[in-house]
């Protein structure tokens, strides 16, 4: 039985098509506030269908890849074509259907909702 | 006291792995992994499509406001701010991605003309294009065949 879960939706991709790309685990930001667990990173290049959210049994995982024209690669590069890849172990406690993602302008935000149990609530103190 | 054959092999082949990672760790082949300092940021391509010079650069999450870009001869300069906040009411767990004000300045290798440069930013890349001068155009040469 599969467990994955795909959060963003991917077409179909050729095997063949896909080139061996060097590897780089992108650099991320991970804020917390009652609601929430927001992972902000940086994708520059890599548009929605390109990118790949999935989520198997409690790891997250992300996986994006951009590929630019050669002519852009000939001369003076500092970047490329290139597969980000880092993934992440959910901590217990997040509401696992509705984790959102959003990409704008080459940055990627993950919102993970907290589970009701998880969140900050009052106690009802019985008796006198 | 006397160190046999084995013992020096041993020595030496230790030194041979060590000299192999740093060769490695400064292989001009492998793919830069993080930015280090002023001076890297942001990634730049630059290179010359015939009639244009195209600067493309690496800048997520910036927009128009954050970045500048200056031409003064032929000295191209890119500079501006990456702010990474923290969103209101949020505590931080975790912070790799550093604020960074940068300044990058490019000799640009021809002529361009500073009337018609455009530039546009897309998921992230930031696009600039630099069309050439006539006078910087190459021209043909033709052979005259006797």
């Amino acid at each position: 039985m599969n467990d994955t879960k795909n959060i963003t939706k991917t077409e179909e991709k050729n095997i063949e098509n896909l080139r061996r790309l060097a590897v780089v685990a992108p650099p991320v930001d991970i804020f917390e506030n009652e609601d929430e667990l927001l992972l902000v990173t940086d994708l520059p290049g890599v548009d929605t269908k390109n990118l790949n959210v999935s989520l198997d049994s409690d790891v997250l995982m992300l996986e994006g890849r951009r590929e630019l024209e050669p002519e852009i690669c000939r001369s003076r590069t500092e970047f490329c074509s290139i597969e980000y890849k880092r993934s992440f172990t959910m901590p217990r406690g997040i509401d696992q259907d509705k984790i959102k993602a959003d990409l704008k302008n080459g940055v990627l935000r993950l919102h993970l909702p907290k589970a009701a149990e998880l969140k900050p609530r009052q106690i009802a103190i019985s008796g006198d | 006291m006397f160190t046999t054959w084995y013992d020096m092999d041993r020595t030496f082949s230790a030194i041979d792995e060590f000299r192999r990672r740093l060769d490695r760790l400064f292989d001009e082949g492998a793919e830069p992994q993080t930015v280090s300092g002023y001076g890297d940021f942001p990634r730049t391509n630059l290179y010359d499509n015939g009639e244009s010079l195209v600067l493309k650069a690496e800048l997520p999450g910036l927009g128009d406001k954050d970045v500048n870009l200056a031409l003064h001869h032929n000295v191209l300069t890119l500079s501006g701010e990456r702010r990474t906040v923290a969103p209101e009411g949020y505590s931080v767990h975790r912070r790799e991605r550093t604020p960074v004000r940068f300044s990058r300045s490019f000799t640009l290798p021809v002529d361009v003309d500073g009337t018609k440069v455009t530039a546009s930013m897309k998921n992230g890349i930031l696009s600039v294009m630099l069309p050439k001068t006539p006078a910087a155009l190459p021209k043909p040469i033709s052979i005259k065949v006797e």
